[in-house]
């Protein structure tokens, strides 16, 4: 035996000496490795690259990549070369636009679809789509150069630093953080690669060698892993959690594995909302060899329902800032002829569901708004707004709709099909929707049911603009799509039936083919104009949606559109105006930014950056200092008239306390109070201002998400979104006095059985004229008070139910709700203006509808609501607007969301109006013009 | 020319290795054996420590819970010191501070007195120090072991093997789900102080080098998302803890060297500064006056405090509006540091 073994190390050793003496160059020849990458687009729509060649030093290493079966792959395949080496990749697009970068390193090859990259320090770098949605979704890899010295470093247990040699790792990991998934990928120590893809176990044996690189595009990451150590490299610092910064980063780190024992070791992002929406998965180490096990594939989808591929292992939905398709299925276009809305998936139970902020500018949450009674790991949700995406495996069957909660109308939906209603088996075959489904605030109901059937129409309507409502001159027909495929439905008494969605809904509704009457003017005018932001409005020179729209309330056209291109102003949500009526400070409710645009000519006056989500804008009427809520955070900033920067945030909540993500706020006419609706926390806060205290943190009801004041100054109401009810505050005694009820009268089952006779029951019972008003008020949004001082009222836009609640407050102790009106699909905003003669009306906007409706809350001025009725409907569209800088391309006069009259006629606010343009030339004549127009009453200077 | 080199060496060692083997009787090259896994951890070579703390929900916040330490002994050979007087005896937050040197053992008993079954259990993970997964401070759906938290009272065991010197987190892992509760106010350190004493610090004009006794006071700073919490060690009062809360201003004796312990955590990444100091970016020789942290990572830096108010805080976008800073100041005398809301928690 020895005699053998010194035989062939003494040949060995020859050799060496041979091959050394032999050479010039021996040892350091620069390799070119040639990579043929193929641009595809996978079953589940998401984008990666295939690898259809690869060459090191002329020797073919395709072999290394069986296990990716010629399919994409989510890491691309991992390029390893050794530092100095050359790495060149040629693209071939498939006719999808892309191109290839990696960051930090310039691509030497001239020709448009081959790169060529020499790499001569040692490290792991990203090779990626140069646009960042279609790296997010998959096109990205890692060129990994290893030293030329071949060694590398590993913390020992109980010694410290040590060197190794990179030849004795056993596995290599390649581990990328996108939005809130790992998407991994293992090497093994011949250099064959395995795709693990989502949240995979990966597996080692004890004390072996392993490496691992983490990489990150796009968003901030800090990497951790249980009961590991490693050194940072560059430094003699060994850490365990190690930052992964924006756009493009990388980190790689060698350990052995169970440096401290066997067992599952979790690794997870450390930021705290990654962690809660599924950033995480384990790293199992045993005595013996672990095999790492996979994730679910994008690659793998099954036929069903005579559809092929319809129901996908991985269902990626990207988001965005876009109107409708918030929530976007990555293969959305290519569902949409079947489902009708691109915000829906099928999967089958155990499937992975993927979430991916590719494209948003602003913070949100991924919740689960609806989900099937008593599923597991649901709710789904983060205390803290963040940037990111979600993880989430759905195990049991039915209905899941996903929302956003900074941004309530965002939806995406997934339905979880039951094997056992697939065709084939022993029920009737039809698309799961589950028995019972229930709401994130605890309302359960029977799928065929009214609150589950509305909740669908809603889903429908708000992802599909084609679904929503145009309204014109004349006439229209309204006739929105539902997907035309049998739907598995409970009823109350646990029958199971199959039906047709589209025609069930339809029939339900009666909205095939419904009329929409023609817009008309109210018969009295208004004073001055009013501002609706037309959010979803698309113009031709900015990619991001939304123009604030002026109507002119004599004769009630359309003046102006403004859009504000230069800025890519993005979605403008709400308005106010100072005190001369000069400037709109409006909101960029899915960025950062507080805009300021001159009134009259609609020229951008500045853009302040203010932090995320800023919702609605109000000044403080003592001194005109602006307050924008900050809806993706925790307070309120405060920014000093003429200036163009915060002064500073007003906390809304204790240091440190779960931030209140506050939406609508309200102040008093005296410029003392501010009141927050809390939408995270359920509560609503009462902040002194000229003290600066946090007075009161008062518990409301779910989502509370608007709030309004009484002219008064003694109460305010926020109107509390999920549970649909408005609590009232009284404000000396910093207690909540009542709750009213808004769905007093709503039955969500509708007390059905069957299939559903008779229809949906809302329509007749808002024609009902007399006695008290039927209570069916879904999903409360804006809830402002009116001015008047005999007879205040809380006009409450329900965007569920399309209804309007008006409450009598002439006593705030004792709110009276006097009528129910029909609004539009997703009616949203109101806000209260003069009415010619005496009096205000309230102008409500929809974000599914094209027009604005005019309330008159007194008709014939007698201080009794019960006469409250729609004057008017206004059309937010008009091609011969006079003050315009972008053409409207697409959603027309839709999206309606803030609501702003000027003058600016609220108690605290008017007087101060009026008094500042009394002095000549501080007002423009058109203000002066208006406000000439205001009787004494409305002008209030007592 | 040097790979030439290389080689040769290397062609020369393997055929000094072969004729070894002309010697040797019985050798193979390929080692059949099976891998043997390690001790699971390393030997303590120092003292044990023994930690008894609860977590309680607090009197002054109706939304923060806090880690409360009972009892805190340190046995050596076969003495039992008793040093709990060290701790403050109010729940804190940040928690105790477990101070240690390297080659120490730790045993920290965890008890549950927020009286509040609707939480679950309350436990700790540690991070850096090593522990089995018996002591991960999970839930059994993350260690597939077992639920790691109280009640019943459960106790997790560290040993801070050499490699370990650092600042390190521990925080609640199992309260409410797999995430636990660690931004309600269940968090802490542990310092491990390397088993060498040395401490690399900088002292306003070079790099100097100092024993751990050299320390005058540690500053625990926990970078959360809306504010600084801060624990101060005063090695000049008997290794005093005194929790120092929001903001806190945070003084030192002019020439005193002081060790900064920074940690965020949360959903925040921080831009960490202090206003007219330079310290050593960990385990480098870079000097640098601020530094970008993400959640749980660590940041420690040795300084000498001169005389003057300089500011501390955190230059990152969103959090400069928060006002997340404050003041340090090298003082003449002994000005004590100045507390800031939620110094002074009482259990509830």
């Amino acid at each position: 035996m020895t005699r053998n073994n010194l035989f062939i190390g003494a040949i060995i050793a020859a050799a060496m000496l041979l091959v050394t003496v032999s050479s010039d160059n021996f040892a350091y020849a620069s390799v070119t490795h040639e990579v043929e990458l193929s641009a595809e687009t996978t079953v589940n729509g998401q984008l990666a690259y295939t690898v259809t060649g690869y060459s090191s030093d002329g020797l073919d290493q395709m072999s290394k990549f069986t296990a990716f079966d010629g399919k994409p792959s989510i890491p691309g395949p991992t390029i390893t070369i050794d530092q100095g080496d050359t790495v060149q990749i040629t693209l071939v697009n498939n006719g999808l636009p892309v191109e290839l970068d990696v960051p930090g390193i310039a691509d030497t090859n001239p020709n448009v679809d081959i790169y060529e990259f020499q790499i001569d320090t040692p490290g792991t770098y990203i090779y990626q789509d140069k646009n960042t949605p279609n790296a997010l979704l998959g096109m990205f890899g890692i060129i990994l150069v290893n030293p030329t010295d071949g060694i590398l470093q590993y913390v020992e247990q109980n010694v410290g630093i040590v060197d190794d040699d990179i030849s004795n790792v056993k596995k290599d990991f390649v581990m990328a953080m996108i939005g809130s998934t790992f998407w991994g990928q293992e090497i093994d120590s011949d250099g064959n690669q395995t795709p693990l893809w989502i949240n995979p176990l990966l597996g080692a044996k004890q004390n072996d060698l392993v490496r691992f690189h983490i990489l990150s595009i796009g968003m901030d990451h800090t990497f951790h892993l249980h009961a590991h150590k490693w050194v940072d490299p560059g430094t003699t610092s060994i850490i365990d959690a190690k930052l992964l910064q924006s756009d493009s980063s990388t980190h790689s780190f060698a350990v052995k594995a169970g440096e401290s024992g066997v067992g599952f070791w979790q690794y997870h992002c450390h930021i705290f909302a990654h962690m809660e929406s599924g950033m995480h998965g384990s790293f199992q180490v045993g005595i013996n060899d672990v095999a790492s096990i996979p994730g679910k594939s994008p690659n793998v989808a099954h036929d069903a329902f005579g559809i092929p591929n319809v129901a996908v292992d991985v269902a990626t939905f990207t988001v965005s800032d876009e109107p409708g398709t918030w929530f976007k299925s990555a293969r959305g276009e290519a569902l949409a002829p079947i489902t009708v809305s691109e915000s829906l998936e099928v999967v089958l139970p155990d499937s992975d569901v993927n979430f991916i902020m590719t494209d948003t500018s602003t913070r949100h949450t991924i919740t689960s708004l609806i989900y099937p009674e008593g599923a597991t790991h649901m709710p789904f949700d983060q205390v803290a707004s963040y940037s990111g995406g979600a993880t989430i495996k759905l195990h049991d069957p039915g209905l899941y709709v996903f929302s956003c909660k900074v941004h309530p109308y965002m939806f995406g939906t997934v339905i979880v099909q039951d094997p056992l209603d697939l065709p084939g088996g022993e029920n009737e075959p039809g698309i799961t929707l589950g028995e019972k489904i229930t709401t994130i605030n605890g309302i359960a109901v029977p799928t065929a049911s009214d609150l589950a059937l509305r909740l669908l129409k809603v889903f429908f309507v708000a992802t599909t603009p084609d679904n929503w409502q145009t309204f014109a001159t004349t006439d229209t027909t309204w006739n929105p799509q539902y997907p035309a495929l049998p739907v598995v439905v409970y009823t109350n008494d646990g029958t199971r039936l199959v039906v047709n969605l589209s025609d069930t809904m339809h029939g339900y509704f009666g909205d095939e083919n419904q009329t929409l009457q023609a817009v008309s003017d109210p018969e009295i005018s208004g004073v001055g104009e009013v501002w609706i932001d037309t959010q979803f409005e698309h113009t031709q020179n900015k990619a991001k949606p939304g123009t604030a729209t002026a109507v002119n309330t004599a004769d009630w056209t359309v003046t102006k559109k403004v859009a504000l291109p230069e800025i890519n102003m993005n979605n403008p949500h709400n308005m106010w105006t100072d005190r001369n009526q000069s400037v709109i400070y409006q909101t960029e409710w899915f960025g950062t930014d507080l805009t300021v645009f001159d009134r009259e000519s609609g020229e951008l006056v500045d853009r302040i950056h203010v932090g995320d989500s800023p919702a609605h804008v109000m000044t403080r009427a003592d001194n005109d200092d602006i307050h924008v809520t900050l809806n993706g955070e925790n307070g309120v900033v405060e920014i000093l008239p003429g200036t163009d920067s915060v002064n500073r945030i007003i906390p809304t909540q204790g240091p440190d306390g779960d931030p209140t993500h506050p939406h609508a706020h309200w102040m008093s006419s005296d410029g003392k109070f501010m009141v927050t609706p809390n939408v995270f926390t359920d509560d609503s806060t009462l902040l002194h201002y000229p003290q600066g205290k946090l007075m009161a943190k008062i518990n409301v009801g779910s989502h509370p998400i608007a709030t309004g004041m009484t002219p008064d100054d003694s109460h305010y109401v926020t109107a509390n979104f999920l549970d649909s009810t408005l609590s009232v505050i009284s404000i000396d005694d910093k207690t909540k006095v009542t709750d009213i009820a808004l769905l007093a009268d709503y039955v969500p089952t509708g007390g059905l059985t069957g299939l559903i006779p008779g229809g949906d029951p809302l329509p007749s019972l808002l024609g009902s004229p007399e006695g008290a008003p039927i209570m069916i008020g879904a999903l409360p949004i804006q809830t402002p008070i009116s001015p008047s001082l005999d007879a205040p009222a809380i006009v409450t836009a329900n965007t569920l139910s399309g209804t309007l609640t008006i409450v009598d407050m002439k006593d705030p102790s004792n709110p009276v709700p006097v009528k129910t009106l029909a609004c539009d699909p997703g009616c949203h905003g109101v806000n209260f203006g003069a009415k010619e003669g005496d009096g205000y009306y309230a102008y409500v906007s929809s974000k599914f509808s094209n027009r604005m409706l005019v309330v008159d809350m007194d008709p014939n001025n007698d201080n009794n609501l019960d006469d409250a009725r729609i004057a008017g409907s206004i059309l937010l569209v008009d091609p011969t607007v006079s003050v315009s800088d972008d053409v409207i391309v697409s959603n027309p006069g839709m999206g309606g969301q803030g609501v702003l009259a000027i003058p600016n006629i609220y108690q605290g606010w008017i007087q101060k109006t009026i008094v500042e343009c009394n002095s000549p030339d501080a007002c423009s004549d058109e203000i002066n013009g208006y406000l000439a127009n205001l009787t004494d009453e409305q002008k209030n200077l007592n | 020319m040097k790979e030439k080199v290389l080689f040769l060496s290397a062609s020369i060692i393997l055929s000094v290795f072969t004729l070894q083997l002309f010697y040797t009787e019985e050798f193979s090259l390929i080692s059949t054996a099976e891998a043997v896994p390690t001790t699971v951890l390393c030997e303590p070579t120092g003292s044990v420590h023994d930690i008894s703390m609860q977590a309680v929900k607090t009197k002054q916040t109706d939304y923060l819970y806090a880690y409360q330490l009972t009892s805190h002994t340190m046995t050596l050979d076969d003495t039992t010191t008793d040093i709990t007087k060290m701790h403050s005896l109010d729940p804190t937050i940040p928690g105790p501070t477990i101070v240690i040197d390297e080659g120490d053992k730790v045993r920290v008993t965890v008890s549950n007195a927020l009286n509040d079954p609707s939480l679950g259990i309350v436990g700790v993970h540690v991070h850096g120090v090593a522990y089995d997964i018996k002591s991960d401070g999970t839930l059994e759906e993350t260690n597939r072991d077992s639920d790691q938290g109280a009640p019943p009272a459960y106790t997790v065991e560290w040993v801070a093997c050499k490699g370990t010197a650092g600042s390190w987190p521990y925080h609640d892992h199992t309260l409410m789900g797999i995430n636990g509760l660690e931004y309600r106010g269940l968090f802490g350190a542990v310092i491990v102080n390397p088993a060498s004493g040395e401490i690399n610090a900088y002292d306003g004009s070079s790099q100097t080098n100092l024993d751990v006794e050299d320390i005058a006071k540690d500053f625990v700073v926990y970078a959360r998302d809306d504010a600084f919490w801060i624990q101060e060690i005063d090695y000049n009062k008997n290794s005093k803890q005194t929790p120092l809360g929001v903001n806190p201003i945070l003084t030192a004796k002019d020439g005193d060297f002081v060790r900064w312990n920074i940690i965020p955590l949360g959903n925040d990444i921080h831009k960490f500064y202090l206003d007219n100091y330079q310290w050593f970016d960990e385990g480098t020789t870079n000097l640098i006056s601020e530094k970008d942290l993400g959640p749980l990572e660590h940041h420690v830096f040795t300084i000498k405090a001169k005389k003057g108010s300089n500011m501390y805080g955190d230059d990152a976008i969103n959090l400069k509006f928060k006002k997340m800073f404050s003041e340090f100041e090298g003082t003449n005398g002994n000005k004590p540091s100045k507390a800031g809301l939620f110094a002074n928690l009482k259990e509830q």
